[in-house]
């Protein structure tokens, strides 16, 4: 393998097992969200405020791994 | 870039390039900076056509405009109470700004003669980086001038070797707040135009659809996240 097939393979790597991680978090995090509010379906509001603000710190992390790869195109001039 | 209809072949992806114009040493992205006055405008266009004749029986615009203001100072008093609505300003226009911009590029720019390649503001990441400074001096000065010398106290909260965590928050809070910002809307748009080089007609219509969506999520989150920020630098009690 050359080097671009090696940079090309980890970016979309990369990409896809960064995914992993905060998809797992976000499906507890949305469960839990659901089972608040169907126990107690007064909570809603507060309970959709939470989950949103839950998900946004794990959805960075998703984020920093598409800016790592952004990094990696300039640095072996992909594409 | 072409259309991708006939030229399918020549349409090539490019990431993060603009229109430099250079002004002596400082290099300027053109683009960016229009569609930021675009976005601005469009804000102070709106906001001196709704207010020229407000009434108590408010016509539909001025619901609408009531509406997005309530919801605003909800989410400023939900957090801050009564006190914090002398933060409304700043919220507000971050949230009007971030909304505007967003939307901004889903509007067909390139019908127009333009130069450059005309998109969100915010995918870039110099607007972001600022917005987010902005945010982060404000919190900062903000906590100083309610709770004067005693703000710096908070550095040192639970214990003092917690001093470097502390300081850490500080620089990482702008990050990942410009960071979120940049990486939603330039995601999005390298989705589409990923779809548009795939299949060039409907197939993207419906991530645009969900970029409108987006649009407003991202405004929201970047309000909520500076609101807390400002609320936990200037709450009173000792945490």
């Amino acid at each position: 393998m050359d080097t671009q097939a090696i940079v090309t393979l980890a970016i979309v790597l990369g990409i896809g097992l960064a995914a992993v991680g905060p998809g797992i978090g976000m499906g507890i995090a949305t469960a839990a969200a659901i089972n608040a509010v169907a126990r107690q379906p007064e909570v809603e509001g507060k309970a959709r405020n939470l989950l949103l603000f839950g998900i946004v710190f794990m959805e960075v992390l998703v984020i920093y791994a598409i800016f790592a790869v952004f990094l990696a195109k300039y640095l072996f001039k992909l594409f | 870039m072409s259309f991708g209809w006939s030229e399918r072949k020549e349409l090539e992806i490019k990431v993060g390039e603009h229109w430099i114009v250079n002004f002596g040493h400082m290099s300027v992205n053109m683009d960016t900076v229009t569609t930021a006055w675009v976005a601005m405008a469009a804000i102070i266009l709106l906001a001196f056509v709704i207010t020229r004749k407000l009434d108590i029986i408010p016509d539909s615009f001025q619901t609408v405009t009531e509406m997005v203001m309530g919801f605003l100072e909800g989410l400023v008093k939900n957090e801050m109470g009564k006190d914090g609505l002398k933060h409304l300003p700043l919220i507000a226009s971050l949230f009007l700004f971030i909304l505007f911009s967003n939307l901004e590029g889903q509007l067909p720019w390139r019908l127009l003669p333009l130069p450059g390649e005309m998109a969100s503001p915010t995918n870039d990441i110099n607007t972001t980086a600022g917005l987010a400074l902005v945010v982060s001096i404000y919190y900062i000065g903000a906590g100083i001038l309610e709770k004067g010398f005693g703000y710096f106290k908070h550095y040192l909260q639970p214990m003092w070797f917690m001093f470097p965590f502390n300081l850490l928050e500080d620089f990482t809070r702008p990050l990942s707040l410009s960071l979120r910002l940049f990486g939603n809307i330039l995601a999005g748009e390298l989705i589409i135009l990923i779809l548009i080089s795939l299949v060039p007609i409907f197939a993207p219509v419906p991530m645009m659809l969900f970029e409108l969506f987006i649009a407003f999520i991202q405004a929201y989150i970047f309000a909520v996240l500076a609101t807390s920020y400002i609320a936990a630098a200037t709450s009173k009690e000792h945490h």
